[in-house]
C-alpha cells in the first residue's frame, strides 16, 4: 500500500509558528495505536524499555514513545514505523492485548517554550508536579488531548484529528499573551 | 488640566514626575502616576462623583477602596467601556476617559432627582405594593421600570479586548497583599511552601500604605516595599498585585481576576495583549488576610458629599497626598478615625472638631493625638444633621452647627469574612469590635490579621506569621519555625485597637435620611418600615429593601442593617446574623469569565478529513453540532431546492457520492465481544459471521432507543461498529460503563476509531460499477460482496473497507479510508464515476433519501421511542437478555403509544417539520394532539410532499386523513397517513 496521507492540517510541509514565549511544531509520527490489555510489565519485557513503564508516565524504546493512557492502556507511537506494521509488531509482542491502530486519527502538536505556562491557560494539571517523560489526559480548553510532557519546556499534544484544525487556531490565539 | 488644588506639595506614594491627564464627565483633569481615579478626582477638588439609584441625589466619595458605593463610573467609550467601576479601584492612566452615572442632562443638574420630592411614595418595597394592579399595565409597568434600573450602560458593541484564563496550583495561597498577608507568604515561603500571594491593589501594603507606623525604625511603608523585594527574590513565591479573589469552590479552588497591564480602559491596547485574566488556582491551604472595611454610622445627610469615612481620608492624604477637605470635622466611635487628625494635618488641613459618640472618649494615645494638634474632642456627642446640599458645608452636633467641608466618619471596621464565609466557615458576633468575626468551620483555610477582627500591624504582622508558618508546616508534614518577621517592633501604630468602641448604628432624631445602604438609597427608616411589615429576617430584610443588593453587595451596609434590625426586634445583633455570602467577592467582568472562549474559539468545530475539497469545490458547508459538513453543492445558480432535488434525484438514478466521516466508529476487540454485542443490543450477534455485517439497535436502561447502527465482524474478536453522529460520544461511554463495570470478565477492549476512519457512502444504481472501476482489485459483485456483506480492498493504493450497507435505500457501499488517505480514495472514485455521471450530495440529498426511505435518525430517536414504535419490535430477541430487556416490561408500555409512520401531503403544500397532527384544520391548541411531525421533505423522486412522524396508534391508522399544523406558523397541511417507507419497501433495489 503506498501512503498518500494528509495530515489533519493539510497537505505539505508541517506546518510551525513561533513567538516570543513559544513555538509550535505539527508533529506527524508514522504510527499511533492504541494498547489495551496491555500490563506495564509485559510492555517492558516485549520492547526492551529501560524501566517498567509507570502510571502516568511515558516509557521511551527506540524509535517509539508509550503513553500510559490507563491501566493496561498506551499509546503506543512510532517514529518510523508503517502503521501496519506498527500494529502486527505490536500485536506479535503482545498476543493478549487488543491493538487499536490510530495512525490517522490524531492531530499532534509540540509546544516549545513557556509550554508549561501556554498549558495552563486551558488545562487543570498541575505541570509543576510532574516528572519528565509524564503522560496524561485531559482538556486543553475546549479540547480533550493526551499529553506527552516531555519537560516543562517541551510537550506533545495529542488531540482528535477532527479538532486539530481548531486546535491550531487556539494555540495561534495565545500568541498574543505570549508575545 | 487644572492645577490639582488639593494636592498637598509633597508626600505621598505617587511619582510626580509621571504625570497623567484624564477626563471627567468630559472635562480634563491631571493627576500622577500611583493615583487611583478617586484619589485623582479629590486632589482636584471634584466632589461630586454620582447620583444615587433611586431617589437620584448628590453622592461624594465615600471610600478608597472595594467598599465603595458611591463614586461608580463608567469607564471609556463605544465598544471599549465598562460601567459600575468603582473609581476607588481604578489605577489612573493617561487618556482614561470616565463618566459619571445614573443622571440626566447632568451630574450636577439631575432630572431624576425630583424622586427625592416622591420619596414618601417611594419607601422600601413600593414596587411589590404599586404594580399589582390591573395585571395587564404590568407590562407597561416593566417598561418604564427596565428604562429607570440600573446604572451604568453595557455596550452596544462586542468588546474588542482579549481575556485569557490560568490554572495555578500552589502550596499556600496568601489573600491580601497588607500586613498579615505579606507576613504570612514570607512565613510559608520561609517553611518552603509554593506560595501564591493575590492583592487586588496595584500596591502591596494595603493599610499600611496610610497608616503612618513604624516598623524595625522605618515608616511602615518602607517596610513593604522590602518585603516585596524579598518576596520577588524567591523562586517559590508568585505576587499578583491587581488580582482579586472573588469566589472559594470545592476543595480550596479560589477564582480571582487579574487586571494586567495596568487593567483599565485607557484607551485602544496596540498590542492586543489580554486585558484580563482569570485564574483557577487549586491551593492545598489558603491564607485569608482580607483585612477590614469601615462602615459608616447611619445619621441624617451622612451621604452628602463631603462625608468620608475617616479611614479613607486618611488613606488619601497619605497614601496620595490628596486632600478630602480643608476643615473636616471626625465623628467617631472609636479610636482608628483620630488618625484623621495627624494626616490631615500634615497634608496641609485642619481638624475642627471630633465628636465622639463614646461617654468614655478615646483611649490614651488616641486622645492624646487631639490634644497635640488642639482639637476640640465632644464626647458622648452625635452627628445629628449634615448641611450642604452638593458639598458638605457643615455639620450639626446636638444642635450646634460646626463649620466645615469634611466630615470623616467612621462606626467601626468589619472584618472583611466574605470569603471565608464562602468556604463555609462559621461566623460570630464580638462585642469587642461591634462586627462579625470568622468562628471556624472552613477546611484547610485559615484568616489572619484584620480579616478575624484582630487590629494593630504588630499583631497583624505575628498572626499573618503564624498562620503562613501553620500552613507551610500542614503541606509538607514537618515541623517548621516561625520566621523573625512575626516578631517586628512597631511604633506609632494608631490602630492598634479598636476598643474602647461603643456600637453606633444609627443616629436617633434629627432631620433628613439617614442612609444605610447608599447605593440602593435604603435608610434606617426604611429598616424600620420593613421590621413593621414582617420582614424581620436578615434575608427577607435584604430583599425587601434591596439592602446589600448593589454592586457593593453591602460591604458598608450590611452589618449594619443587620444590627438595627436586631434592635428593632430586641435580639442581639449576632442572634440575627448576616446575609449569605456568595460569590463573586466583586463584580467580575463577563469577558474574563468567557475568556478566549469567543469568536472561533467559542465552540471548536470538528472539521472531516475531506473538509477542504468540500470548500474547494463549492459546497455549502453547515455546522451539525460540532462538525462541518457539506450541506449541498449548488451548480449554475442554483437555488438549495434545485440543488438538494437534483442530487437526491441524481442517487435515485445513478450514483452519488456522499461523505458520511462523522459517523461514531468504534473498534471493539476481545475474546468476548460477540457476547458484549448481543447484551447491548436488542437482536442476535452471536450468530454474526466474520465478514459480515448487521443493523442492530440499543437501548439505554430505561427501555427506550438509545442509538442505531450497522456493526461489522472484521474478524474473529474484532468488531466495528458505526453509530449515529450525534450519539457517538454517548454510545462509547454507553459501553465504556459495561464492558469496564458490569462485564470485565468479558475482557472486552473499546477504542473510539472515528477519527480514524473517513466513511463515503457510494450510493445508486451505479455505485457497483463504479466501485469496481475504483478498486484497485478485488470482485465487488453480489457474490463477493453481497448486501450487508464486508470486504477490504485497495482504491488508489490506500486501504479501504468496504460495506454493502445503505441509508438511501439505493444499492450503496460506505467505503472506509484512514482519515489521511480520504482525499486520494474520494478523488478516486469520483474520477471512475465520472463515465457513471458520478456527483458528491451533501447532507440535505441524504436526508431525503433516508426519509424517502423511512430511515430513522436522531429526530425519530429522541429519548421517547422504543424499538416496538418504530417498527423494530421483531428484531428483539426473545431467547437473552440485553440492556433495557426489562424495563419494556414497564405496564405503560402497554398503552397505546407513538409510532412511526408516513404522511403524504394531499397537495402541494410542504409538511413542517414540528407540526402537530389533528383530526381537523386549525390551530394545533384548537385540538387534541395525536402526534407530531419529525422529519420532512418534499421528495423529488416521489413528487410529493412527505414527512416521517410519531403518531399515537399510528400503525393502525394508515390511509387516515389528518392534518399537521405547525405550532409556529399555525399553517395547517392536509395528510395522509402512510407506512414509513415511501420507496421500495421490498428492499430490492438495495440488494440487487
Amino acid at each position: 500500500m503506498v501512503d498518500k496521507r494528509k495530515s489533519a492540517l493539510g497537505g505539505g510541509a508541517p506546518r510551525k509558528f513561533s513567538c516570543a514565549g513559544f513555538t509550535v511544531t505539527e508533529l506527524r509520527p508514522s504510527a499511533i495505536a492504541q494498547l489495551s490489555g496491555a500490563p506495564a510489565e509485559d510492555l517492558h519485557g516485549a520492547f526492551s524499555i529501560v524501566a517498567t513503564p509507570r502510571a502516568g508516565g511515558v516509557a521511551a524504546a527506540d524509535g517509539a514513545r508509550f503513553l500510559w493512557n490507563g491501566p493496561g492502556m498506551f499509546l503506543a507511537v512510532a517514529e518510523r514505523a508503517a502503521p501496519g506494521a506498527w500494529c502486527e509488531q505490536l500485536s506479535a509482542a503482545l498476543p493478549e492485548a487488543a491493538v487499536t491502530d490510530l495512525s490517522h486519527a490524531r492531530c499532534v502538536l509540540r509546544l516549545a517554550g513557556a509550554a508549561a505556562d501556554v498549558l495552563a491557560t486551558g488545562c487543570p494539571v498541575d505541570c509543576g508536579e510532574l516528572e519528565n517523560d509524564s503522560s496524561f489526559a485531559s482538556h486543553f480548553g475546549h479540547f480533550n488531548v493526551l499529553v506527552d510532557f516531555r519537560r516543562r519546556e517541551e510537550m506533545d499534544l495529542y488531540a482528535p484529528r477532527s479538532f486539530g484544525e481548531a486546535l491550531w487556531g487556539h494555540l495561534r490565539c495565545l500568541r498574543a499573551e505570549f508575545s | 488640566m487644572s492645577a490639582q488644588p488639593f494636592r498637598a506639595p509633597n508626600g505621598g506614594r505617587i511619582d510626580r514626575r509621571r504625570p497623567l491627564r484624564f477626563t471627567f464627565d468630559g472635562v480634563e483633569y491631571g493627576g500622577f502616576h500611583g493615583d487611583t481615579l478617586a484619589s485623582a478626582l479629590v486632589a482636584n477638588g471634584v466632589n461630586l462623583v454620582g447620583r444615587s439609584f433611586k431617589y437620584h441625589r448628590p453622592r461624594g466619595i465615600l471610600s478608597a477602596g472595594v467598599e465603595e458605593p458611591n463614586a461608580l463610573v463608567q469607564l471609556g467609550a463605544g465598544a471599549r467601556t465598562e460601567p459600575n467601576i468603582r473609581a476607588t479601584q481604578v489605577e489612573l492612566a493617561d487618556g482614561l476617559v470616565a463618566h459619571s452615572q445614573n443622571r440626566w442632562p447632568s451630574l450636577r443638574f439631575d432630572a431624576g432627582a425630583v424622586n427625592g420630592f416622591f420619596s414618601p411614595l417611594l419607601p422600601a418595597g413600593f414596587y411589590n405594593k404599586t404594580f399589582k394592579w390591573p395585571p395587564a399595565w404590568w407590562l407597561g409597568y416593566e417598561f418604564f421600570i427596565r428604562r429607570m434600573a440600573g446604572l451604568g450602560r453595557a455596550p452596544a458593541a462586542a468588546d474588542p479586548d482579549s481575556y485569557t484564563r490560568r490554572f495555578a496550583h500552589c502550596d499556600v495561597l496568601v489573600v491580601g497583599g497588607g500586613a498579615a498577608g505579606l507576613a504570612a507568604a514570607r512565613a510559608a515561603a520561609h517553611g518552603g511552601a509554593k506560595v501564591f500571594l493575590l492583592e487586588q491593589d496595584f500596591c502591596f501594603g494595603g493599610a499600611l500604605l496610610a497608616n503612618g507606623a513604624e516598623i524595625n525604625g522605618a515608616a511602615a511603608a518602607d517596610w513593604v516595599d522590602g518585603e516585596v523585594d524579598f518576596l520577588n527574590g524567591e523562586a517559590g513565591v508568585t505576587l499578583l498585585a491587581r488580582t482579586t479573589a472573588f469566589g472559594v469552590y470545592d476543595d480550596n479552588l479560589i477564582c480571582a481576576g487579574q487586571k494586567l497591564g495596568g487593567g483599565e480602559l485607557s484607551g485602544a491596547d496596540k498590542t492586543k495583549k489580554p486585558r484580563q485574566r482569570l485564574w483557577w488556582i487549586r491551593a492545598r491551604r489558603v491564607v485569608l488576610c482580607s483585612g477590614a472595611l469601615e462602615r459608616p454610622p447611619a445619621f441624617p445627610g451622612n451621604d452628602t458629599p463631603g462625608v468620608m469615612l475617616a479611614g479613607a481620608a486618611v488613606t488619601y492624604a497619605r497614601r496620595f497626598a490628596a486632600l478630602a477637605g480643608e476643615n473636616a470635622v471626625v465623628f467617631t466611635n472609636n479610636d482608628s478615625a483620630y488618625a484623621a487628625i495627624p494626616a490631615l494635618h500634615e497634608a496641609g488641613g485642619t481638624v475642627a472638631m471630633v465628636v465622639d459618640s463614646r461617654e468614655g472618649g478615646a483611649g490614651a494615645f488616641a486622645a492624646a493625638l487631639a490634644e497635640q494638634r488642639g482639637v476640640t474632642v465632644r464626647r458622648g456627642a452625635v452627628v445629628t444633621a449634615v448641611r450642604g446640599g452638593r458639598r458638605v458645608r457643615g455639620a450639626v452636633v446636638d444642635g450646634t452647627a460646626v463649620d466645615c467641608d469634611l466630615l470623616c466618619v467612621s462606626g467601626g471596621w468589619n472584618p472583611t469574612v466574605h470569603l471565608f464565609s464562602q468556604a463555609q466557615g462559621r461566623l460570630r458576633y464580638d462585642d469587642g469590635i461591634a462586627a462579625f468575626v470568622p468562628a471556624g468551620g472552613a477546611d484547610n483555610l485559615t484568616v489572619a490579621g484584620a480579616a478575624t477582627g484582630e487590629f494593630g500591624t504588630a499583631r497583624c504582622i505575628a498572626a499573618g506569621a503564624h498562620a503562613g508558618t501553620a500552613a507551610a508546616a500542614a503541606v509538607r508534614g514537618v515541623r517548621v519555625t516561625v520566621h523573625d518577621v512575626a516578631t517586628v517592633t512597631v511604633t506609632g501604630d494608631l490602630c492598634a485597637s479598636m476598643e474602647p468602641i461603643a456600637a453606633l448604628w444609627t443616629v436617633d432624631g434629627g432631620r433628613g435620611k439617614a442612609f444605610v445602604d447608599f447605593q440602593n438609597d435604603v435608610t434606617a427608616a426604611d429598616i424600620a418600615l420593613a421590621h413593621r411589615e414582617g420582614y424581620s429576617k436578615v434575608e427577607h430584610l435584604k430583599r425587601y429593601t434591596t439592602l446589600g443588593m448593589g454592586t457593593d453587595q453591602g460591604r458598608t451596609s450590611g452589618v449594619t442593617g443587620a444590627a438595627i434590625m436586631a434592635g428593632l426586634c430586641g435580639r442581639t445583633v449576632g442572634a440575627g446574623g448576616v446575609t449569605t455570602f456568595r460569590p463573586p467577592f466583586t463584580a467580575v467582568t463577563l469577558g474574563a469569565i468567557a475568556g478566549t472562549g469567543r469568536g472561533a474559539d467559542f465552540m471548536p468545530l470538528r472539521r472531516s478529513p475531506l473538509h477542504d475539497w468540500h470548500v474547494n469545490n463549492g459546497a455549502v458547508m453547515i455546522n451539525v453540532d460540532l462538525w462541518q459538513r457539506a450541506r449541498f453543492y449548488p451548480r449554475d445558480g442554483e437555488t438549495m431546492m434545485q440543488a438538494v432535488n437534483r442530487e437526491a434525484r441524481h442517487v435515485r438514478e445513478k450514483v452519488g457520492l456522499v461523505d458520511v466521516s462523522t459517523l461514531g466508529k468504534i473498534c471493539i476487540h476481545g475474546r468476548g465481544a460477540g457476547v458484549f454485542l448481543e447484551r447491548v443490543y436488542i437482536n442476535k450477534w452471536t450468530t454474526l459471521r466474520a465478514g459480515r455485517c448487521r443493523y442492530g439497535l440499543m437501548l439505554r436502561e430505561d427501555g427506550f432507543v438509545l442509538d442505531d447502527g450497522t456493526t461489522t465482524r472484521i474478524g474473529g474478536g474484532e468488531y466495528y461498529m458505526t453509530t449515529t453522529t450525534a450519539r457517538a460520544a454517548e454510545v462509547l461511554a454507553h459501553l465504556e460503563f459495561y464492558a469496564q463495570t458490569v462485564w470485565p470478565e468479558l475482557q472486552v477492549h473499546l477504542a473510539s476509531v472515528t477519527d480514524q476512519w473517513a466513511a463515503l457512502a457510494l450510493a445508486g444504481p451505479l455505485a457497483r460499477e463504479v466501485l469496481a472501476a475504483a478498486a484497485d482489485a478485488g470482485a465487488v459483485d453480489n457474490n463477493a460482496l453481497p448486501f450487508m456483506g464486508y470486504a477490504e480492498a485497495a482504491v488508489d493504493g490506500c486501504p479501504v473497507r468496504l460495506f454493502r450497507i445503505t441509508f438511501s435505500g439505493e444499492r450503496a457501499y460506505e467505503v472506509h479510508t484512514p482519515a489521511g488517505h480520504a482525499e486520494a480514495v474520494w478523488s478516486r472514485l469520483l474520477a471512475a464515476g465520472a463515465g457513471f455521471g458520478i456527483a458528491p450530495y451533501g447532507t440535505e440529498a441524504m436526508n431525503v433519501l433516508r426519509i424517502e426511505k423511512g430511515h430513522v435518525t436522531g429526530a425519530e430517536l429522541d429519548g421517547t421511542t422504543l424499538a416496538a414504535d418504530l417498527g423494530f419490535a421483531a428484531m428483539q430477541k426473545t431467547d437473552g437478555d440485553f440492556v433495557g430487556k426489562r424495563s419494556l416490561e414497564r405496564p405503560a408500555f402497554a398503552e397505546p403509544r407513538m409510532e412511526l409512520v408516513g404522511l403524504v401531503a394531499d397537495g402541494k403544500k410542504p409538511i413542517a417539520r414540528g407540526a402537530q397532527l389533528i383530526d381537523r384544520p386549525g390551530r394545533p391548541a384548537q385540538a387534541a394532539m395525536a402526534g407530531h411531525v419529525t422529519s420532512a421533505c418534499y421528495s423529488p423522486n416521489l413528487n410529493k410532499e412527505i414527512a416521517l412522524a410519531l403518531l399515537r396508534g399510528g400503525r393502525g391508522l394508515h390511509g387516515k386523513k389528518m392534518f399537521a399544523a405547525s405550532p409556529l406558523s399555525g399553517a395547517s397541511t392536509p395528510v395522509t397517513v402512510t407506512a414509513p417507507v415511501f420507496i421500495d419497501p421490498q428492499g430490492a433495489r438495495a440488494r440487487g
